[in-house]
């Protein structure tokens, strides 16, 4: 369109085109204003160069908001590195930016390139509260559910500081220990290895590494094979567990977990683990070293203390700490006198001192 | 007229001022203005005001009643602290004949007040009416529960507070009751009822919890627990007191929560029970933040805490678990005060434990971080013990003079130095243990050890073959001690010193003397009568000494004295001829105690009596009847060495052929059990081999895995087959072997040979931190059968892992312990020479050379070892530029057979060959 400058040939085309130019003008003319104060604004592409580390691929190309991921997160904002903030609900991630919806114009929007949010600011969210509310009531199903919830709403974002992304990751896994599903838990490990070894999922990836292949090898001596026999090769194949070393990597990332827990959950679980390996692997004394840390640090997992002492006895009876062995097994059948442990500590009671 | 200070309320109160005739009312209606703001001091001192003009007769306004006003102005009086007035003011509405609607308010107050001036029995009785009063039941209950501990009347103070725990309607009355409950059981001494209250209290919560006060009280608890109580409360306490930081927390909610009740009630006032709830309120709030402030400088509560918990499960024997306490603490707070404390606990936890290798570096650890400490001694002492238990000698010895070094206590530098002259003793330091002994007698600061000392001394001379010495020092000590503790073993030492001497007559007139002065049931007769044995069989008196020995047997003596009774009576015995008798003797000693290390010895004789005799086989059956009974148990061990000895008897060249095993020596029935199975076809081998078959022996011990799985193979079968397996090259059966060693439960004295044999694996197979692992938990293992051949490992695989100081440092220590022979001490050198050989300088390949001569001269026999001091001598030659002895090594070796016959001795041909023939090269 060149009405300005064309030679029209007649006179009548050239007054109709202007007139009928000139609403086009107008908008055209209009949106080179918005545009260019927005560049001066610096919303539209500012080159900026985003200095933060990233420790894992970045996720953020992906589009976000899928119906089935919880949108809302209430009182949260994005905030970007020039100060400004968003709401998150006003906000989508679309082929690789952050679109935002202008208040009342129906198809106005702004966006921004990923470098330059600097971070999410915002409470709990309610899928993680909810998560964390059923682990707590022992629902560990609805825990699994809630927390898959605040993972997927935080995939895409997962890389940023304030995302809740961790935070969800790290109550699923706790879930899928409750629930048993420890080989979830080691794949998990597996996905999560950015992260630094003393962080909870990493911990539960290692107690999980160790279950699979305890539990490997009891079923390899349930098929008959020879006790000595296993070498029950784990999933991550991260060292074979002590029959050929003695003491292999993994039981000095338990010795590790153990000292450093992230949490008392973690401890336990770790310490009987370990107590497992080294009763496996005739070692007496790192088993009781283990196993003792649950009556001592632990004693309100009233559930499995029997189990620990039944243990501890036949360590003391493989020293041949005689004292320490009857003593323990009296302490299991007066403290627990219910327990399934009980009645075998009973018997072998009877046996060894008659 | 507005005050606003305390002088401000006695000029109000007293001043001579002309006061313009302001109205009653508007006086108390300032009053109450001042109230509202909460002025306590103006209001309470325009009260008082207005009372005193109605003392001096003006009329009271219309709607207020002088008692009412006074109990208020009592109450003002008490929120602004001037008790005096509130005392004064309260108790003349209590004496008021007419003034029942009040006296209620008022006995209240007069009570608080009446605290407030620490008069606390009078308190008690002003408020002891209220108690029969319902509506100041409950408000006075704890009041007077205060005033009766203030009265120093505690055991109703108890009562009291216990009551209000379990009676009060409100948390906070609860909570503050729980909290003087404690306090009052804790000076009473109750700890059990101290505990309970302070569980009330952590039971608690929002306003009327006190976690902090709770969390201080514990450790209270705790401590007058362990002076009093024993371990087992001090354990309930530790293991039930939360964190610092959830005490912490918690008391931030309950603080909050009582600041809000406070701030809702705000400044409206009413009667005088209301003042007494709003004050004691407030002072609840003033020990609430008190609490929190004493928690918080407590910065170290949580170590404090697991000490405790540490000292308690020591003192109840649960030594792994104080063990475990101590490291977390050490773990957690390495800097805290108490890490020292626990680090010492540490040490005796491992030492109890059987942890001996652990407790010596921890103790040396200890002494590193703590050089100073006042534990560093005793700390020291128990690791010299462990060092004992170890078998350690020296580093016992190294151990208990660092603890005197560290200038213990008079008591302990004593005790000290006692158990240093009998590690002296223990590491044949006989002169060293005699000054050590001597100088304690001579100058003992305690006194305590004196005639110990005394003893020592001519112990030591005795030992250190100083007999002449040890009489004298013997007769000094039965002078100086007639009825001492050990003159009956001063006595048989003195005969035993004679008899040294070959004074026979002298020593057996001793020994007769002492069985004349000392009874029947003296546990050292049998000794005495074993010493006569021997003394009467020197003299060649053969009959009476066999009578002394049958008596020495008859009565108690330790198992190697026994062992040495019933060996020379048996030699004495055969040479009267009645070898007979001997033979049934060791048969019924087997047959009772089939567990004895005596059955070994039962199985030699036998068989050396029978065999004797001209017959092998019966030998051979009367040593398998001892164990044919137990063939089938994996777990008796004896059943081995008695096989040995069978295998011995019957090994001997030229003996006849001998049926297998498995026709003789099972009965049927154990024909078709493994272990028993097993155990025949081993003594088949080894019968084989002794008669030089090596090869059919080999063979019949490859078909056994075939026939025997691994769990039914008793731990010396599986030790062989292990070594044997490894010595051979077969790596998983070696494993498979050591691994079932291993498991067996109990565990066996040869799972050394386990954990060794694993070691060597991990270093055939270049893994050198596995290596070090087996070896280093051999060698923690307390049991050292194979301590050179751990010892060795572990140096050879700090070698691979290039920790070359210490592996040196093992080896030299090694190569200097007599108690490494053979094989073990050829590789020592070895390692060691290719240890100094790795240093360019002449003066590192002077030693190298050094160490593989030693090798080639006096281990010609250990032939691996001395293949490889040939290569390793021939090098450090060549590197020397010494070519023409370097040839002769190689030659000289090659020469040998033995050597010869390896296949590694390829290695020396080519090396002879490439010195021979430079240009050519070896093929």
């Amino acid at each position: 369109m060149n009405a300005g400058a064309e030679d029209c040939g007649g006179r009548r085309r050239c007054i109709l085109i202007p007139g009928l130019l000139l609403p086009v003008v107008t908008v055209a003319l209009a949106r080179v204003l918005v545009v260019l104060l927005l560049a001066l604004s610096g919303i539209l592409p500012a080159r900026t160069v985003d200095a933060r580390p990233r420790s894992a691929p970045s996720p953020l190309a992906e589009d976000a908001r899928s119906p089935d991921v919880p949108q809302t997160w209430n009182g949260a904002r994005i905030r970007l590195t020039d100060g400004r903030v968003i709401p998150w609900d006003a906000a989508v991630i679309r082929s690789g930016r952050v679109v935002v919806s202008l208040p009342g114009a129906a198809a106005a929007e702004w966006s921004v390139p990923l470098e330059l949010i600097a971070a999410l600011e915002g409470p709990e969210p309610a899928a993680l509260a909810e998560a964390r509310d059923a682990l707590e009531r022992g629902q560990a199903l609805a825990a699994l559910a809630a927390a898959g919830d605040g993972v997927r709403q935080f995939a895409a974002w997962r890389t940023l500081p304030g995302a809740w992304w961790l935070a969800a990751r790290t109550m699923e896994v706790r879930a899928r220990v409750r629930l048993g599903k420890w080989a979830d838990v080691a794949r998990d490990a597996v996905e999560l290895e950015f992260l630094p070894p003393g962080s909870e999922p990493r911990q539960w990836g290692t107690i999980a590494r160790v279950r699979l292949a305890l539990e490997a090898a009891a079923s390899g001596e349930s098929d008959g094979r020879s006790s000595v026999e296993h070498t029950g090769e784990p999933e991550g194949g991260r060292g074979v567990p002590g029959s050929e070393t003695g003491a292999s990597d993994d039981d000095a990332d338990l010795l590790q977990i153990m000292a450093a827990a992230a949490t008392p959950e973690v401890e336990v679980e770790a310490a009987l683990a370990a107590g497992e390996r080294a009763l496996r692997r005739s070692d007496w004394t790192a088993a009781l070293d283990a196993l003792l840390r649950i009556p001592v640090f632990h004693p309100e997992r009233t559930e499995i203390q029997a189990a620990v002492l039944l243990r501890c006895a036949r360590a003391y009876a493989a020293l041949e700490d005689r004292g320490r062995e009857e003593r323990t097994l009296l302490a299991l059948a007066d403290g627990y006198p219910d327990a399934p442990e009980t009645a075998v500590a009973r018997r072998e009671f009877a046996e060894r001192f008659p | 007229m507005a005050v606003g200070s305390v002088g401000g309320f006695l000029a109000c109160g007293h001043a001579q001022v002309k006061v313009p005739a302001v109205p009653l009312a508007h006086l108390w209606v300032e009053a109450e203005g001042h109230r509202d703001a909460g002025r306590w001091v103006e209001a309470a001192g325009l009260a008082e005001r207005v009372l005193q003009r109605v003392d001096q007769g003006e009329t009271m306004p219309a709607g207020m009643v002088p008692d009412q006003v006074r109990v208020l102005a009592a109450g003002w009086a008490l929120r602004a602290g001037v008790t005096g007035v509130a005392e004064a003011q309260a108790r003349r509405v209590v004496e008021s004949p007419t003034a029942a609607a009040w006296r209620g308010e008022a006995r209240l107050i007069l009570g608080v007040a009446l605290l407030g001036l620490e008069r606390g029995g009078e308190a008690e009785r002003v408020l002891e009416p209220l108690a029969e009063e319902a509506r100041f039941r409950d408000r006075v209950g704890l009041l007077r529960a205060w005033a009766a501990r203030a009265a120093g009347r505690l055991d109703r103070a108890a009562a009291l507070l216990a009551e209000r725990v379990r009676l009060a309607g409100g948390d906070e009355e609860k909570g503050e009751a729980a909290w003087a409950w404690a306090e009052v059981e804790l000076e009473r001494g109750e700890t059990e009822a101290a505990w309970t209250a302070v569980r009330h209290l952590l039971e608690r919560s929002g306003a009327g919890a006190n976690p902090a006060a709770a969390g201080l009280l514990g450790l209270r608890v705790m401590d007058q627990a362990a002076r009093s109580q024993g371990s087992e409360l001090v354990l309930a306490v530790g293991a039930a007191l939360p964190s610092r930081d959830r005490l912490l927390a918690a008391h931030a909610t309950a603080e909050a929560e009582l600041r809000r009740r406070r701030d809702l009630a705000g400044a409206a006032e009413g009667a005088g029970a209301e003042s007494v709830a709003r004050w004691r309120r407030e002072q609840q709030y003033a020990r609430l933040s008190a609490a929190r402030a004493a928690l918080e400088a407590q910065v170290h509560f949580d170590a404090d805490l697991l000490v405790r918990r540490a000292r308690a499960y020591h003192a109840r024997g649960q030594v792994w678990e104080s063990a475990l306490v101590s490291e977390r603490v050490l773990a957690r707070w390495p800097a805290a005060p108490q890490a020292e404390e626990a680090a010492a606990w540490r040490v005796r936890a491992l030492a109890e434990s059987r942890r001996p290798a652990t407790a010596i570096t921890a103790a040396e650890s200890f002494a590193e971080r703590h050089a100073r400490s006042a534990l560093l001694a005793p700390t020291l002492g128990v690791a010299a013990g462990a060092a004992a238990a170890l078998g350690d000698g020296p580093r016992q010895v190294r151990l208990l003079a660092a603890a005197l070094a560290a200038d213990p206590a008079p008591d302990l530098r004593d005790a000290l130095r006692l158990r240093q002259a009998q590690a002296w003793i223990g590491v044949g330091a006989f002169d060293e243990a005699w000054k050590a002994a001597g100088g304690l007698r001579a100058d003992s600061a305690s006194g305590s050890w004196r005639e110990e000392a005394r003893y020592l001394e001519a112990m030591a001379s005795l030992a250190g073959g100083e007999a002449r010495r040890a009489l004298v020092e013997l007769a000094a000590y039965a002078a100086e001690y007639p009825e001492g503790r050990f003159s009956a073993d001063a006595a048989y030492r003195e005969a035993a010193a004679r008899f040294g001497l070959g004074e026979f007559p002298e020593a057996e007139r001793a020994t007769a003397a002492w069985l004349e002065r000392y009874p029947a049931d003296h546990p050292q007769r049998g000794e005495v009568l074993s010493l006569r044995g021997d003394i009467l069989s020197a003299a060649g008196q053969r009959e009476t000494a066999v009578e002394a020995y049958r008596g020495a047997l008859e009565h108690r003596l330790e198992a190697e004295g026994r062992a040495h009774a019933l060996d020379e009576l048996t030699r004495l015995e055969v040479a009267l001829g009645e070898g007979a008798r001997a033979v049934s003797r060791w048969r019924g000693l087997a047959e009772a105690n089939p567990d004895d290390p005596l059955t070994l010895s039962a199985a030699y004789w036998i068989g050396r009596i029978l065999s004797q005799e001209g017959d092998a086989a019966a030998a051979a059956e009367a040593m398998a009847a001892l164990v044919r009974p137990h063939l089938a148990d994996p777990a008796r061990e004896h059943v081995e060495r008695v096989l040995a000895e069978i295998a011995r008897t019957l090994g001997r060249a030229n003996r006849e052929p001998v049926a297998p095993a498995e026709t003789w020596l099972l009965e049927s029935a154990q024909r078709l059990q493994p272990t028993a199975r097993a155990r025949a076809r081993f003594l088949d081998a080894d019968i084989l081999a002794r008669r030089g078959d090596v090869d059919a022996a080999e063979a019949l011990l490859d078909q056994l895995e075939a026939e025997c799985p691994l769990p039914a193979l008793p731990p010396a079968l599986l030790a062989r087959q292990g070594d044997r397996r490894r010595l051979r090259g077969d790596r998983d059966g070696a494993r498979r072997c050591y691994e079932a060693l291993l498991a067996c439960v109990p565990a066996s004295r040869l799972q050394e040979v386990a954990l060794v044999g694993l070691g060597e694996l991990a270093l055939a197979k270049g893994d050198s931190a596995a290596a070090l692992a087996w070896f280093e938990r051999a060698l923690r293992s307390g049991t050292p059968t194979r301590l050179a051949e751990a010892s060795i490992g572990r140096a050879a695989a700090w070698q691979m892992l290039g920790r070359r100081d210490d592996a040196r440092a093992a080896l030299e220590e090694g190569v200097a312990d007599r108690a490494w022979r053979g094989e073990t001490k050829a590789r020592a050198w070895v390692l060691l020479g290719e240890l100094h050989a790795e240093s360019a300088d002449p003066a590192s390949l002077a030693r190298a050379r050094a160490c593989f001569e030693r090798v080639r001269v006096a281990h010609r026999r250990a032939t691996t070892w001395h293949l490889r001091a040939a290569l390793g001598g021939g090098q450090v030659l060549e590197r020397l530029g010494e070519r023409t002895a370097a040839e002769e090594l190689y030659r000289e070796s090659l020469a040998d057979p033995r050597v010869a016959a390896l296949p590694e001795s390829t290695l020396l041909r080519t090396k002879l060959a490439r010195l021979v023939n430079p240009a050519g090269g070896g093929r």
